[in-house]
């Protein structure tokens, strides 16, 4: 990311701390994560380990966690935003393992910021799952799908209030499940070890994210760790986590849109039918257009709302199918590795929520009038 | 409407209230045409719909992996005959038969739906040779009726020509790398064909290559390839994003020897004939992706129906107004398949197929037919000479572009329904470790490719801008020695 673009971003800002940041983003996603794009979208183990070391030797795990810059990098929101929209570019699953880690971190459940490992946050939405039962209590026997909690050290589960239209507050765990009284935000963390919860894959592969593998998480007795309010931040930690979650993944499908555009440039300057590179054709033209003025409309840093991801989501999925199209046959073939990002942001189409669903969400943000 | 509140999906004469003019066509045709409906959608619904998650999965895991169980199944069931002429044992139809089979096929697994249309794919050059290839047609029918069904593939595109290999302008300064080399008897064939569907499982291709690849338009020339034929190599499979239970395969041709019996048509008449073909294929393609999008419709349907977790959704007004819109795109998607393929088989190749001379070569006796000086006469060049006047007495290069324009459109527009209907149902759904999801994620990732092979929609869309916009005449039809004289 120019250092132009950068300052652009963060409002004229661009200090040298920041550039560094963002630059070593962008240098891990170059050197770690691209050229291990295809395996870590098969969603191999090894791999994503492989991947996740520097990440977290740099600190950018928690680099917004309470407390940060005592042994990593603090970073500010913006500049967070950056980084992940460099990682993205990178590989989209690895990018959201790290918005979700930072999110778990966020939402102050963690009882130990010292433990290390990889925790997830796991947003429970308006639409995930639907409420299949009228009245309270409510049994979540298992979660799925958890996108980036198969493999994770520890889960930091956030459910969304209101989401089961109820008044009860707070939430208790219940004989093997958790009971969800709606209402309120709440939160539970639990080490995947801790023998309250089992994670294992989910019954099917997501359709992108390979690298943010989803589980079933079901619950033992016991349930949740914490519940409610009680020693950790409560509602407050839990909603800035969910919105993390939110803005961030807007952050990683810019990622995700500045790759498409990248591949689709250079293919099409190289390519030739007709006799001339296809970026002579106006068709082809037209598309890499679109592509690159979806990309300077859809900045994250400084926006920061829900309403801006959605764009930025949507603008990826419109770009990486643009992608593909310009690649032609090519681009259908997976070892070209661009129909890989029109899976990547169609699954940020629909996780943490389809944007239909965000009504409330916008509402709160002020963006849309509050229902009666 | 298809399939909604738990309906059957649509009869052929609801799905097309024009349709009932077209008795006057030939006796029972539209009668055959719904028989053909019912059979395609109880193949798709016995035999395709119950493998189609696990050969999805299976192709994932290995790009090489196939089934010809289901090909067996489907050849019993007559999909593979539908464009093969009667005369020589098949179903007798071309653009509309394909189409309607392809949307029952497609709805339940666009992959395995395309080993039938690619098949046809192959087919269809054999068939604007008149009776020069019946012989391997008989072949392909008695293969099937064996219960050892022989496919067919049609490779045109190459590493470096891929959309150049669709469009006259564009081939002339194509970078073709194939090409035929004339030696005693016949040709040998040099080169790479890449993405063919098929291209690894097919016991015959038609395959286009030029004989001077400075002048590829002038000299194309369609090939009837044996692929136990020594040189021939399938070199790679490809590992695709859908689609996966049809391969698409490169192959690469080392001196492959072609007799001068199997050139298809003469040589030098490809490039038109790819052409005519295209607007016969274009239509199912159309077809296959109103399938798709059926496919992914009636799926949600069932579930918002019936599954606890999709409680309430189906009230939701921005659900229904989804719905609705989906339901109006398919049924539009379907009129303009059925309107570009009637508008081919009927406006356009009517008189052709029903020809004094066509109508005399069926009436002769098969036994008549397979006698070797029978045989020779109608593979000779004066046959083939004779076939090329009678299309020329009997259809023009200006009906021939309009129908490739309605099709070109067809295609097209059956393509971005069938990617955004799936995309609209992922969304309703959400993300889900359950078997819809599944579904729908394979549906769309299948979608995809209906808006790049058969022409990127671009290149059909410039079509549909030349043939009906600008009402260009594409010189199509092959010249008769006195024209070409």
């Amino acid at each position: 990311m120019s250092p132009a673009r950068l300052e652009m971003a963060n409002g004229g800002e661009a200090t040298a701390e920041r550039r560094e940041m963002v630059a070593l983003a962008g240098e891990l996603a170059a050197g770690e994560l691209l050229p291990r794009a295809m395996i870590l979208d098969g969603g191999d183990a090894a791999a994503i380990d492989t991947a996740w070391g520097p990440i977290a030797e740099v600190g950018f795990d928690r680099a917004l966690a309470p407390g940060a810059g005592e042994e990593g990098p603090a970073l500010d929101p913006d500049t967070f935003l950056l980084c992940l929209e460099e990682l993205g570019a990178g590989d989209a699953g690895i990018a959201v393992l790290v918005l979700l880690s930072n999110a778990a971190h966020v939402s102050g459940a963690i009882p130990d910021r010292e433990a290390g490992g990889r925790w997830a946050l796991v947003p429970l939405t308006a639409c995930t799952p639907r409420p299949p039962r009228d009245g309270l209590p409510i049994h979540l026997e298992a979660i799925e799908p958890a996108v980036g909690a198969l493999g994770a050290d520890g889960i930091v589960v956030v459910i969304e209030g209101g989401r089961f239209g109820a008044e009860d507050d707070g939430v208790a765990a219940e004989g093997g499940a958790i009971v969800a009284g709606g209402g309120t935000t709440t939160v539970g963390a639990m080490t995947a070890d801790s023998g309250d919860l089992e994670i294992a894959a989910c019954r099917r592969a997501l359709l992108g994210l390979g690298a943010a593998r989803a589980a079933r998480v079901t619950f033992a007795a016991g349930g949740f760790a914490e519940a409610g309010g009680e020693g950790a931040n409560g509602r407050s930690g839990a909603q800035a986590a969910l919105d993390l979650t939110r803005i961030g993944a807007g952050a990683v499908a810019r990622g995700i849109a500045r790759r498409a555009g990248e591949m689709a440039r250079e293919y099409a300057s190289q390519r030739v039918q007709g006799g001339v590179a296809i970026a002579e054709h106006d068709a082809v033209r037209e598309m890499l257009a679109r592509m690159a003025v979806r990309e300077a409309s859809t900045p994250m840093a400084g926006t920061r709302s829900a309403a801006a991801a959605i764009g930025a989501i949507e603008a990826a999925a419109a770009s990486a199918t643009d992608a593909v199209q310009v690649f032609g046959g090519a681009g259908y073939m997976c070892e070209t590795g661009v129909e890989k990002l029109m899976r990547d942001a169609k699954v940020l189409e629909l996780w943490p929520q389809p944007a239909w669903t965000l009504y409330d969400r916008l509402a709160a943000e002020g963006q849309v009038p509050r229902g009666g | 409407m298809s399939g909604l509140n738990g309906h059957s999906p649509p009869s052929l004469r609801h799905a097309f209230p024009r349709l009932g003019g077209l008795e006057r066509f030939k006796p029972g045709y539209v009668e055959g045409l719904e028989e053909l409906q019912l059979r395609s959608r109880r193949f798709a619904e016995e035999s395709v719909k119950p493998r189609a998650l696990e050969l999805d999965k299976r192709g994932g895991a290995d790009p090489t992996a196939f089934d010809w169980d289901v090909v067996r199944e489907g050849a019993a069931a007559g999909m593979l005959d539908l464009c093969v002429p009667s005369e020589v044992g098949g179903l007798g139809g071309l653009a509309v038969e394909t189409a309607i089979a392809m949307e029952e096929l497609c709805a339940a697994c666009p992959g395995i739906a395309n080993i039938f249309g690619a098949h046809g794919l192959g087919v269809a050059p054999l068939l604007t040779a008149g009776p020069s290839q019946w012989g391997v047609l008989e072949e392909l029918v008695r293969g099937n009726q064996r219960g050892e069904p022989p496919l067919m593939g049609f490779a045109i595109t190459e590493p470096d020509a891929g959309t150049d290999m669709e469009d006259l302008d564009l081939m002339r300064d194509a970078r073709i790398v194939s090409r035929a080399t004339p030696v005693a008897g016949g040709y040998r064939l040099s080169g790479t064909k890449r993405f063919i569907s098929n291209g690894s499982v097919a016991r015959y291709l038609s395959v286009m290559m030029p004989i001077d690849r400075k002048r590829p338009v002038e000299t194309c020339t369609c090939f009837l390839v044996d692929t136990a034929a020594e040189g021939f190599e399938v070199s790679r499979i490809e590992h695709k994003m859908g689609q996966r239970a049809c391969h698409a395969a490169e192959l690469t041709f080392d001196g492959v020897f072609v007799p001068s019996e199997r050139v298809v048509g003469r040589p030098g008449d490809a490039a038109g004939i790819t052409l005519l073909v295209l607007a016969a294929s274009r239509p199912p393609v159309g077809a296959i992706a109103t399938g798709t999008a059926r496919g992914a419709l009636d799926r949600l349907l069932e579930w918002l129906h019936t599954d606890p977790a999709a409680a309430g959704l189906a009230d939701r007004q921005y659900v229904q107004l989804r719905l609705a819109s989906m339901a109006e795109r398919i049924h539009l998607a379907r009129q303009a398949y059925m309107d570009a393929a009637t508008e081919l088989d009927v406006a356009a190749l009517g008189g052709t197929l029903g020809h004094p001379l066509v109508r005399a070569l069926g009436a002769m006796p098969r036994s008549l037919r397979r006698r070797k000086r029978v045989r020779q006469a109608m593979a000779s060049q004066g046959s083939r000479q004779a076939t090329v006047r009678v299309m020329r007495q009997t259809t023009s290069d200006r009906a021939i572009t309009r129908a490739l324009g309605l099709s070109s459109m067809a295609k097209a527009y059956g393509a971005d329904v069938a990617v955004e209907t799936t995309s609209e149902a992922l969304e309703i759904v959400g993300l889900t470790g359950s078997a819809i999801g599944a579904e729908l994620d394979k549906l769309w990732r299948d979608a995809r490719l209906t808006q790049i092979y058969e022409g990127t929609n671009q290149l059909n869309r410039l079509e549909v801008y030349r043939a009906l916009v600008d009402r260009e005449q594409m010189p199509i039809l092959p010249e008769t020695e006195e024209l070409a004289a």
